[in-house]
């Protein structure tokens, strides 16, 4: 009997323990003046908690590597700042990466501020409580810093975070290579043409084109995002299955397997070369992606290169297309923590970061949004010391150009969904056209299930 | 304190961490996915779970991709007897004096202790399309459209069945070798004084005798096979379209790409109630061929 006493306390104890740890767990920042409160204190609480010797401590988390220009953000803020001083922290922007912000969110760890690189995760965290509406902070007005574009990050007309950077998906360029082809950098151009550019640029062990996961999307995408954001007909069905997409499917299964010009789908997602290094090492003549291609491009230490790099716009489906909108946009979205006990000073943070302080992360290719921001000084920095490796005149063109941008707002299930569907289609196990109506079916039967 | 209580005080004192461990990141989180197998509860959305009954699981059984983890799932139980009867022939041949008897015991060992994430890659680079060796050779044999491997949907799941029957030998190898080391060598000497010939001795002595092993490795193969998750995750995470998606990485996507814990929460309940199901099985049907 007394055995079975010590065994039932044994047990009491160690679950008391056990529960003690995980709430110990729940409030990590001991500081009395540390950043983030528990999840019962109230989202709306009022600023005005700064009156303190201490420093205020404020958590920061983003998901560019340090050593790409927010150490040195941070670094520049704290030494301005003695009486705010910001921690960054860094996640990975996947879905791992992006869980563990959720939950950090959501199990009030110390998280101040964040960013948010997906409008659909950006709306999830919003929808959930987890944004301040920064419109409550009068002196800043997100429209007239970053202009109408930021308009694409309103939920319920409302701005739950700040876009601090813009830029499209481009394609860059190895210029070496076209200009021994006599290839002109393209300004303007269709899947027609990139296809005709990867072929003659295609070479023993050199691919003509490379491109991110599933970037196929983009054209895609980009033909039916001045139609509707959630990419839908006016009434409210899927807008996949049209003679667009059915082309962009064509023309990516023939650079594939008929051209042999790209590495095939599903051979790359199964591979994973890094795209980035394949490009700076000149096994790929093209590269479609975003401007996080310039961490690489930039490091001429690790990865030292003899080529020009150049820029193209994305390519529209076909050239003469005039309802395209490229991928891209204002970006970067920081979102201010309501659980934070310094809402103020997280403002006054954002608000410095956006007018000035993120001139750092230029290197690793972010073009500031605000019109405050001094264009010319990220631009000076972005290049700084490898001016002579790019074609300005192109990446600039290309980067701060007038070119229509856009996000989609396709729900995240829908879009993993789809995936499968590539899969199929890049395999050869259905036809362009087959595909283009499984796009459709995914997305309706998604778009059903949203509406019930 | 009599000594008997102080010596089971200390029994707890050393359980206890283990313990703690164990309610937290075990008991509490199965009890919680219990609970939240009837509910709707999506993490990170602000709202509560809310009570739905059973319709996780009506939702389940429409599910065309739940239907696909299913028979993905069920493949992937091939390899357990495969790299048993191998690990098993293995063992036999490295129990008898062999040359570089022990280089090749740590051999065969060796994906064992290799971390399952190395192990992976490491197939991925064999089972390249392009560049890989295997389909190299393949060429080199005079096959000009060798198979795709993990980059075709017709071909993705029989790669990952490869990898996991080479990965399953090594620790079957090894715990059969511990078998074999305990069989009373007065029963194969009397076998063989008898004229039983060495395939005799193999399938009507030693393997019978080893039967409990031969149990004990059946059903944690099944089991691991069923959660087996790391190691097609990291190559495939469960493509291409979907054809090496098994129950945990689609439970791992319904819970952690779409935050849909209490649907997840069903699929892994219910991959829970299979695993004993097989096993209970297992544990009915040793009767007929495990000896004691």
């Amino acid at each position: 009997m007394k055995n079975r006493k010590w065994l039932a306390a044994g047990v009491a104890w160690s679950v008391v323990a056990s529960l003690m740890l995980v709430g110990c767990s729940g409030n990590g920042n001991g500081n009395g003046n540390g950043g983030t409160e528990g999840p019962a204190s109230s989202p709306s609480a009022k600023p005005g908690a700064t009156a303190n010797a201490d420093p205020i401590k404020l958590t920061f988390w983003g998901a560019v590597p340090v050593e790409n220009g927010p150490q040195t953000v941070v670094d520049n803020w704290n030494k301005e700042n003695p009486d705010i001083q910001v921690e960054y922290v860094r996640f990975v922007n996947d879905e791992a990466g992006n869980l563990k912000l959720d939950t950090a969110l959501v199990s009030s760890q110390p998280v101040d501020m964040y960013v948010s690189y997906d409008y659909s995760l950006y709306e999830k965290r919003v929808k959930a409580g987890n944004a301040l509406d920064v419109g409550e902070f009068t002196d800043f007005g997100v429209e007239e810093k970053m202009g109408e574009g930021a308009a694409l990050w309103k939920v319920d007309d409302k701005y739950y975070g700040v876009p601090t950077s813009k830029g499209p998906s481009f394609v860059w360029l190895n210029k070496d290579m076209l200009d021994a082809k006599g290839l002109p950098v393209p300004t303007e151009w269709g899947l027609d043409e990139f296809r005709e550019y990867a072929a003659k640029l295609k070479d023993d062990n050199v691919w003509g084109l490379a491109q991110s996961d599933y970037y196929f999307n983009v054209p895609i995408n980009g033909s039916m995002l001045k139609k509707s954001l959630t990419l839908t007909n006016p009434d409210g069905t899927s807008a996949f299955d049209n003679p667009l997409t059915v082309k962009t499917l064509q023309v990516y299964t023939d650079m594939m397997f008929t051209d042999k010009s790209l590495m095939p789908h599903t051979e790359q997602i199964t591979s994973k070369p890094a795209l980035d290094q394949m490009f700076v090492k000149g096994e790929t003549a093209m590269l479609f992606s975003t401007n996080q291609v310039f961490r690489t491009t930039n490091n001429m230490a690790e990865y030292p290169r003899t080529f020009k790099v150049a820029a193209a716009p994305a390519p529209r489906v076909n050239k003469d297309q005039s309802d395209y909108i490229n991928a891209g946009g204002l970006g970067d979205v920081i979102s201010i923590n309501p659980r934070t006990k310094h809402p103020e000073a997280a403002q006054k943070f954002i608000k410095w970061y956006a007018d000035s302080g993120m001139l750092p992360m230029a290197a690793g290719g972010r073009v500031p949004a605000s019109k405050d921001f001094p264009v010319d000084e990220a631009v000076a920095l972005m290049f700084k010391g490898v001016e002579d490796t790019y074609d300005l005149d192109s990446i600039k063109r290309v980067m701060f150009g007038d070119l229509p941008l856009g996000l989609s707002r396709l729900d995240r299930k829908t879009g993993s969904e789809q995936q499968a569907i590539y899969d199929n289609v890049f395999s050869r196990k259905l036809t362009p056209e087959e595909g283009a109506k499984e796009l459709a079916r995914v997305h309706n039967a998604n778009l059903k299930t949203s509406s019930q | 304190m009599n000594w008997m209580k102080r010596q089971r005080l200390i029994g707890y004192v050393f359980i206890g961490p283990n313990l703690i461990g164990m309610t937290v990141f075990m008991l509490i989180p199965a009890l919680f996915s219990f609970y939240l197998m009837f509910t709707d509860w999506v993490f990170a959305s602000g709202q509560p779970p809310r009570f739905i009954g059973l319709d996780n699981f009506r939702m389940m059984v429409r599910d065309d991709l739940f239907a696909v983890s299913v028979k993905n799932t069920l493949l992937v139980l091939i390899p357990v007897p495969i790299s048993i009867m191998l690990g098993f022939l293995i063992a036999v041949m490295l129990n008898n004096r062999t040359y570089f008897q022990k280089t090749l015991r740590a051999f065969f060992f060796a994906p064992y202790f290799t971390s399952g994430i190395a192990i992976a890659f490491v197939w991925m680079v064999l089972f390249q399309p392009t560049n890989g060796p295997i389909n190299a050779f393949l060429r080199s044999v005079g096959i000009s459209e060798p198979p795709l491997w993990f980059a075709s949907p017709d071909t993705a799941m029989y790669a990952v069945l490869v990898m996991m029957t080479a990965g399953g030998i090594g620790y079957n190898m090894i715990i059969y070798l511990a078998a074999l080391q305990e069989l009373s060598s007065e029963q194969l000497e009397a076998a063989r004084i008898d004229g039983a010939t060495f395939g005799q001795l193999l399938r009507q002595i030693i393997f019978p005798l080893v039967s409990p092993t031969t149990l004990f490795l059946t059903i944690t193969g099944f089991i691991g096979s069923i959660k087996g998750f790391g190691m097609i995750y990291a190559i495939t995470q469960g493509g291409p379209a979907n054809s090496t998606t098994v129950f945990s990485i689609f439970a791992y996507k319904k819970a952690f790409s779409f935050y849909e814990m209490g649907y997840a929460s069903a699929v892994s309940w219910t991959m829970f109630l299979i695993i004993l199901f097989i096993t209970l099985i297992q544990w009915a049907g040793q009767k007929k061929w495990v000896h004691y």
